[in-house]
């Protein structure tokens, strides 16, 4: 049961970081590979207020998620200067910047052997770093996330989002700045994505730069995809396929680095074929230009 | 002195294994119009088929295994052109959808090499024991001087290929694949010229980088890193621009690594990327392929 527990949690975790990743691609429709920092971010920060401070559960969110607010609009500033093609190569740089910093100050992040011992004191009676207790924390998380981003589409926001994407051009004739309103899509997608690694970093009690790197950045572009972009169905299905996927070939009997390669060649096999067949995805709304 | 030498030589040596790349991903950008991350797995193609080909013959592995591994690079990315690129320009697919793709076709090459070779480091210089040259009281390595010479012959082959009438035929189907077509440009023709011509570059520099370092299925991606960097940096003054940028920044590192440590050569590349985004803005990086080329 503790095995299901586990993925369930994992599920509900990249299934907030995908619902996050899609304000900015699927919304916004700017494709940025660096979600990943944004997500380790939140873990870090987190991970650091615990050792460091003793900071306690909701401590270590608030910073956070303050972090990923922050993090996101500095990323959103270089970015939106570019044409959106570049956008996915200056995110790039950010995320190799991340990473390469995460690596090198050791002395605060635990350099290449990462952060342990995140201890928690636990919330209501509750503890974290169980698989149950995580997993119904995770649960409430993407219950919240997958509010906001039901009551963004509906609103005058996700509307100007949307407009965005579109045509700047409309939007500026409808008194609105796009870079300003992609930026506030940056922020609100930051502040989501830091709380799951928030929430991930509790729960394992250990991170690493290799959780957050831009394998993984790219990983939640791809299943994004995968699933659909500008949808709610979209991130869960990518979640389900990115968190589905090793867990079956591991049922086949493959294991090791044989599998992650495999993993990886049925990824990209698919990403491919879903590109010439079927742009937007499993449940998608929108297609990437 | 001798340690400033040393660093010029040392940038100068890897430059031209980066002006190789860079200069690749500048000819698929210029004619194809998108950033072609397939370029990391050609790299990587090359090297290992040059290995292969160096374990089988042996002693005669040196051009051998250099043509070898070009061919196999640039019949792989002619294949990927046909297979993938041009049935998605033909669906008039972005340079978004094209850059996503092209990271799919680099993640299917890097892991069927992981899955044929395994993970772990080989040589292709094993068998070799390079002579050590002495300039100007620096020191280089025979190996390190056919590398130089092999990657400006074939940067200098590039300019002269760019040059004249082919650039401006490459400019017109960048500009305009259709207008292209309606006058009479073979616009599919000239775009898979470019994609073979890049990808032998590609391929060229991976086996360079082989000769003076071990090969790993992932030895391309870091390689495309900093030709990225090095193409957005310099492609404003066209190929010559890319191959400056290129050799510019394989310096800085040279000089990064001496100064604060070799853990800070990256981060190096990628805040002096950022801070050229950062001064020149959307003029240098937006639009398609508008850019000189040569």
């Amino acid at each position: 049961l503790n095995y299901v527990f586990e993925i369930a949690f994992q599920l509900c975790i990249y299934a907030s970081v995908l619902i996050s990743l899609d304000f900015i691609l699927g919304k916004a429709g700017l494709l940025s590979a660096a979600q990943a920092a944004v997500y380790g971010t939140g873990a870090y920060v987190s991970g650091i207020v615990a050792i460091h401070s003793g900071g306690g559960f909701f401590m270590g969110l608030g910073l956070a998620v303050i972090a990923g607010a922050l993090f996101s609009p500095l990323l959103a500033y270089v970015s939106l200067r570019v044409s959106d093609e570049a956008l996915v190569l200056v995110s790039l740089a950010f995320q190799l910047i991340w990473s390469e910093l995460v690596v090198n100050l050791a002395d605060l992040t635990g350099g290449p052997m990462g952060l342990r011992g995140i201890t928690n004191s636990g919330v209501f009676g509750l503890s974290i770093d169980n698989p149950g207790g995580g997993l119904i924390f995770a649960s409430i998380f993407l219950a919240v996330t997958l509010l906001v981003s039901a009551k963004t589409e509906a609103s005058p926001f996700g509307r100007a989002l949307r407009a965005a994407r579109e045509s700047a051009e409309f939007l500026a004739a409808c008194g609105k700045e796009s870079i300003k309103i992609k930026a506030q899509a940056f922020s609100l997608a930051g502040m989501i994505a830091a709380g799951a690694g928030c929430l991930y970093a509790r729960h394992a009690g250990y991170i690493s730069p290799g959780s957050f790197d831009l394998g993984e950045s790219i990983r939640m572009v791809t299943a994004l995809i995968l699933g659909g972009l500008d949808s709610r169905k979209g991130p869960v299905a990518g979640a389900v396929v990115l968190i589905g996927l090793p867990e079956a070939l591991r049922f086949l009997g493959l294991s090791g680095p044989l599998a992650a390669n495999l993993n990886q060649v049925i990824y990209a096999a698919i990403l491919i074929a879903i590109l010439i067949a079927r742009p937007k995805g499993l449940w998608g709304r929108y297609a990437i230009k | 002195v001798p340690d400033r030498v040393q660093l010029l030589l040392n940038g100068l040596v890897t430059g031209s294994g980066l002006a190789l790349v860079s200069g690749s991903l500048h000819l698929v950008r210029s004619c194809n119009g998108f950033f072609d991350l397939t370029v990391a797995g050609l790299f990587t193609v090359a090297a290992y088929v040059a290995y292969s080909i160096s374990t089988v013959c042996g002693d005669r592995w040196l051009v051998l295994a250099v043509v070898g591994g070009v061919l196999a690079a640039a019949s792989v990315g002619y294949l990927i052109d046909g297979a993938l690129f041009r049935r998605l320009r033909g669906r008039r697919a972005s340079g978004g959808i094209l850059l996503v793709a092209g990271w799919g076709a680099y993640q299917l090459i890097e892991n069927l090499v992981a899955v044929i070779f395994g993970q772990d480091t080989v040589s292709l210089t094993s068998a070799v024991t390079p002579s050590v040259v002495s300039l100007l009281g620096a020191r280089v390595t025979s190996l390190n001087l056919v590398s130089f010479f092999l990657a400006c012959s074939a940067i200098l082959a590039s300019l002269l290929f760019m040059h004249g009438k082919r650039s401006l035929r490459f400019r017109c189907v960048a500009g305009d694949p259709e207008l292209a077509a309606v006058r009479g440009i073979p616009v599919d023709r000239v775009q898979s010229l470019a994609a073979v011509w890049a990808a032998s570059l590609a391929g060229l520099a991976g086996i360079l980088q082989g000769m003076d370092s071990q090969l790993s299925p992932r030895m391309g991606f870091d390689s495309a890193l900093n030709g990225i960097a090095a193409l957005l940096i310099g492609q404003t003054y066209g190929l010559g621009g890319v191959v400056g940028a290129a050799f510019g920044l394989s310096i800085v590192q040279q000089v990064v690594a001496w100064m604060f440590g070799s853990q800070w050569q990256n981060v190096s590349v990628f805040v002096l990327l950022l801070l050229a985004l950062l001064v020149r803005g959307v003029r240098q990086t937006g639009g398609t392929a508008a850019g000189r080329l040569a």
